[in-house]
């Protein structure tokens, strides 16, 4: 056709020689249509079929969030399965910017409904639009709402677009666990976060993530902490949120025509629960320990003689332990932190005290085992002791005459003490109580651990520089001096003499169980071993010793005697500080507080029963306005080591009398 | 009566179905409504009341295209320079005081109605250029000389909507003066040098008169995966939404890339990404064939249009919708540069549903004033152009 118009064109009239012309052209332009065509064509397969998939997954992570689920927090349970800690729900209040239309409107409500400054809320919300944030994530304004505040919140939603309430599971502290054992959870600081990330790489902290900061929430961070969980969210270009808000409840202020209508089932990747914890803790006796010891300052430790497994621990005063998950005010943290008796710090591992007469068995054991007494052996007490140009003084100032060990022990004779400490000599006394580890850290994975101190020549000119006074050697006889113990090392030295020399080692985590109650961690039990150095003979006369001390009549721990149960105990008491010497020191404390600084320590350390012990007790309360060991300390042991027996006894009866079971 | 009863054969039910017209109409309708339903979709992020304009738009236009079939041809031929004239007015209008939307100035306020010349532009240069042509009757073919009147009014047409700026429409309006340029005969030497100045031109508006948006979307083009953000956000986000559509599409009303509006523009410009994300591949081949079919028609009517500026008239119209159409979808399936061209009966827009609407009537106009069946009844309708 194309020739046979090339051919017409040349013998026909001008205007038909025109329109075979325009057709031919129109042809080439339909050409032209077919070429273009065909490449749209060719792209579109291209687009559509070869690289769909592709762009599917493009436009998926187009429109995708994740909002992560935290997990809730493993539980803490004693030996017998008692809950020491574990969660709740806590009702949150949140902004979400892109439901919110007048930032100052809702200022004003709020601060209204809720009690708040305006000024404060309004910097709050102001400081939190000023960031980049994405728009559909809530923004945390108020935690720990009463339910009060949640049904005044509810009510008034309807002027309050893009306030929700939104429910976590956090740390339910009602129960009232031990506040330094258990530690605490905070959201990191930026270096803390940074060590976290360094040392568990696999684990993915964030900012706002409540992490252990303390106690077994920090040691035990990593087991507890579970595993987070997502939320895929459905977004528009613009970062806002579309569709379902699942938790944080109503849709129905979602705006009018605007709103993108399309909604996508988006997955959910739940959160978690982290592990649970299986303590050697007694709740019960922790309860009754922390009774005991209310209103005194120092520490209580309380572990079973057998194994080490420690019973109680209690640290006082104490602090809230709810103080961050609850923002305590600036005040309150002020407060604390001044506060002489440094409620902030654990004193049953980190505190180390002068061990007073509590020591005085580490001598009778060392002169027994050298040979140096007999337990038979009488030294006169005349009520002073004469070493060089020094006088030292008993506690009796009449004297307690002609003692021996027992009665030396049990009355806490100075004399016979000052006069074994210069027959053994500071290496000596050394070498017995690194027998005990005394002077090292225990191992105990909990707070800051303190090593105590076990004086000697060597360390003597090492640290402080020139030579050992024999006055110093004295000292050690009555446990003061450069002696210092924590109350952990005294509770395991009291129950290594109670079982007759097994140095156990202390501990706190039995078990570490999943969410399914598979046993994911169990402490390999660590065999005790025994001092062999020293006689069993021996180790059983101090425990008589020790027994009468709490039963004869004139010893110094009758106020520890509980009943028909056979408790030995050795008191102490400790003079610190002396007004004029520590003048200095005395000014940094309130003048209330100051007389009462000059106060002795008073300690005691028990065991029962006496010649086969299952458990150690330590107290130590430190300038205790009661009086000294005997008078002070020794009730609280006493109603410890009452406590313990009385629980035996009832849970004995639960065992024996199981409750009957219905059909 | 004699009139009437010679007529009556022509118009048997069989007659009805195979003709041009009756196919014309067809497709015509069966755009509108695909577009409509599309648009539909479309608007559901942005509002439903954008459905209920665009079918005002369409009845309006309805309602011109009606007047028009009493307007004959003829009319039209001799008046094409005075709606010429108004044409140019109006854009000179749109420079000097339109209002702008987006950073350019298409638009124009008539007492609260805004519409945009340059649409119609599109129209008035297929008119003025098919009255230059068809005026001279010459044997002898057209030499640059010769038609440089009809050149400079072309450029002046350009020049305006190019200022506005609008390249696309522009690129258009030149594209429907030269595909009328192509069909008539034209001396050798003249071609030859029209090429050289058209090279020439291109590479002289690159380095000197396209601004540099223009620019980074003509590069956007071609690296798109340099710079999602930026100047190919538009292009990079038309191709996921095609490309997403995969085989079957995510289904209708289910286009996340529109309803989650990462998608700009896509009621208008973008308009077929939303198709095409809906329907996937298969459909959306159809549809292009469909306008393949559509444009294919377009041109039989031109080449059995009677007379030479009707022939043209048609050519340009023609030219004007396969340009739309074919830089509409090559931009949104990123094959050619982002450039502000609407898709005829889909791109929401009154003054483009207006002069679609208008342009069609326009084509049917000479359709029925093409000489009579006979002429080609007894060979299939688009033989002449598939050989």
């Amino acid at each position: 056709m194309a020739k046979m118009t090339t051919h017409s064109y040349s013998q026909s009239s001008p205007s038909l020689r025109l329109e075979h012309h325009l057709h031919t052209r129109i042809f080439w332009l339909w050409c032209l249509l077919v070429i273009s065509w065909s490449i749209l064509g060719i792209r579109l397969w291209q687009l559509q079929i070869i690289k769909g998939q592709h762009y599917r997954q493009i436009s998926e992570r187009n429109y995708t969030r994740i909002m992560p689920i935290s997990a809730p927090r493993g539980r803490i349970y004693d030996r017998h399965g008692q809950l020491i800690l574990g969660n709740r729900l806590f009702y949150d209040l949140v902004i979400i910017p892109q439901f919110v239309q007048d930032p100052h409107q809702l200022t004003s409500h709020l601060s209204t409904l809720l009690g708040l400054k305006t000024q404060q809320l309004h910097a709050l919300i102001s400081a939190i639009y000023a960031k980049p944030h994405p728009k559909f994530l809530p923004i945390t304004i108020k935690t720990n709402l009463t339910h009060h505040q949640v049904a005044l919140i509810e009510s008034a939603q309807a002027v309050l677009p893009g306030v929700h309430i939104t429910k976590n599971i956090r740390r339910d502290y009602t129960t009232s666990p031990p506040p330094h054992l258990i530690g605490y959870v905070a959201k990191p600081s930026a270096g803390r976060l940074k060590e976290l990330q360094t040392t568990s790489p696999h684990q993915l902290y964030k900012p706002s993530d409540y992490v252990g900061q303390y106690g077994l929430e920090k040691i035990w961070d990593n087991e507890l902490r579970g595993k987070d969980g997502k939320q895929f969210l459905q977004v528009d270009a613009l970062g806002r949120r579309v569709g379902d808000l699942g938790d944080l409840g109503d849709v129905s202020n979602l705006g009018d025509g605007g709103e993108p209508n399309i909604q996508l089932n988006m997955p959910q990747i739940p959160a978690i629960s982290g592990h649970h914890l299986i303590l050697t803790l007694d709740r019960e006796l922790q309860q009754i320990a922390t009774t005991a010891f209310k209103g005194k300052t120092g520490a209580v430790v309380v572990i079973d003689a057998k194994d080490g497994g420690i019973l109680a621990m209690v640290s006082a005063p104490a602090y809230p332990s709810d103080l961050y998950q609850s923002r305590i005010s600036t005040h309150q943290w002020q407060r604390l932190m001044t506060n002489p008796n440094q409620p902030l710090f654990d004193k049953t591992t980190g505190a180390e005290y002068a061990p007073g007469s509590t020591f005085k068995v580490i001598l009778a054991l060392a002169a027994l085992q050298e040979a140096i007494i007999h337990p038979t052996t009488t030294i006169n007490c005349p009520g002073r002791w004469q070493l060089g140009r020094r006088t030292f003084h008993c506690h009796k100032r009449g004297g307690h005459g002609n003692v021996n060990l027992t009665q030396a022990l049990s009355q806490s004779c100075n004399i016979y003490f000052y006069e074994l400490a210069m027959q053994l000599g500071v290496d000596k006394i050394a070498t017995y109580a690194q027998l005990f580890e005394l002077g090292q850290q225990l191992g105990l994975p909990l707070n800051k651990e303190a090593a105590g101190l076990i004086p000697t020549r060597l360390w003597r000119s090492e640290s402080k520089g020139g030579t050992w006074y024999r006055g110093e050697t004295a000292l050690l006889g009555v446990g003061q001096g450069h002696l210092l113990i924590t109350p952990l090392q005294l509770a395991r030295l009291y129950a290594t003499i109670g079982s007759g020399g097994w140095l156990t080692t202390p501990y706190l985590v039995r078990k570490v169980v999943s969410r399914l109650g598979e046993t994911i961690h169990q402490r390999s039990s660590l065999a005790p071993r025994r001092i062999k150095l020293i006689e069993r003979r021996h180790f059983k006369l101090i425990q008589t010793a020790l027994l009468e001390t709490v039963n004869s009549d004139d010893g110094s721990g009758v106020r520890a005697r509980v009943g028909d149960v056979a408790v030995a105990a050795k008191t102490g008491t400790v003079q610190v500080v002396t007004m004029k010497r520590n003048q200095d020191r005395l000014n940094l404390f309130q003048p209330q507080d100051r007389p009462l600084r000059t106060k002795e320590h008073a300690l005691i350390a028990a065991f029962a029963p006496a010649h086969d012990a299952e458990i150690a007790v330590a107290v130590v309360s430190q300038h205790d306005a009661v009086g000294g060991g005997g008078r002070a300390a020794a009730p609280v042991a006493q109603k410890i080591i009452a406590g313990y027996y009385q629980l035996k006894h009832q849970r004995r009866l639960a065992q024996n009398y199981p409750t009957p079971v219905s059909n | 009566m004699t009139q009437f009863h010679s007529l009556a054969p022509r118009l048997t039910l069989q007659s009805i179905i195979t003709s041009r017209s009756f196919a014309f109409v067809t497709i015509s309708g069966g755009l509108i409504l695909i577009g409509m339903i599309n648009l539909s979709s479309a608007a559901v992020a942005i509002s439903q009341q954008l459905v209920f304009n665009q079918l005002i738009h369409l009845t309006i236009g309805g309602c011109v295209g009606g007047l028009l079939w009493f307007i004959p041809l003829k009319h039209l031929k001799d008046y094409a320079y005075l709606y010429g004239g108004l044409s140019l007015i109006l854009l000179g209008i749109v420079l000097s005081l339109g209002e702008s939307s987006g950073g350019s100035q298409r638009w124009i306020a008539l007492s609260g109605l805004r519409f945009q010349p340059s649409e119609f532009a599109k129209l008035t240069a297929a008119l003025i250029g098919a009255r230059f042509l068809s005026d001279r009757k010459l044997i002898a073919a057209h030499t640059l000389t010769s038609l440089s009147p009809l050149l400079t009014i072309t450029l002046i047409f350009f020049v305006l909507v190019f200022k506005q700026p609008d390249l696309g429409t522009a690129a258009i309006i030149l594209g429907v003066v030269l595909s009328q340029l192509f069909c008539i005969p034209m001396a050798r030497r003249s071609v030859i040098i029209s090429q050289i100045i058209g090279v020439c031109g291109i590479l002289w508006s690159w380095f000197f008169l396209l601004k540099d948006y223009q620019k980074q979307r003509i590069q956007a083009l071609l690296f798109p995966d340099l710079d999602p953000i930026g100047s190919s956000y538009n292009s990079l986000q038309s191709l996921i939404a095609v490309g997403s559509g995969g085989t079957w599409g995510k289904g209708f009303l289910n286009s996340t890339q529109s309803h989650l509006q990462f998608l700009p523009s896509h009621h208008t410009d973008f308009v077929f990404s939303v198709f095409a994300e809906e329907h996937g591949f298969v459909k959306t081949l159809g549809l292009i064939i469909l306008i393949f079919i559509f444009l294919s028609l377009c041109l039989e009517i031109a080449r059995q249009a009677r007379g030479t500026f009707n022939t043209l008239l048609a050519v340009g119209i023609t030219a004007s919708l396969f340009l739309d159409f074919s830089i509409n979808i090559a931009m949104v399936i990123g094959v050619f540069p982002v450039v502000g061209v609407p898709m005829p009966f889909f791109s929401y827009g009154g003054s483009a549903a207006l002069k679609t609407i208008i342009g069609c009537s326009l084509l049917l106009k000479i359709e029925s004033a093409s000489p009579p069946h006979h002429h080609y009844s007894h060979q299939p309708v688009s033989s002449g152009i598939r050989q």
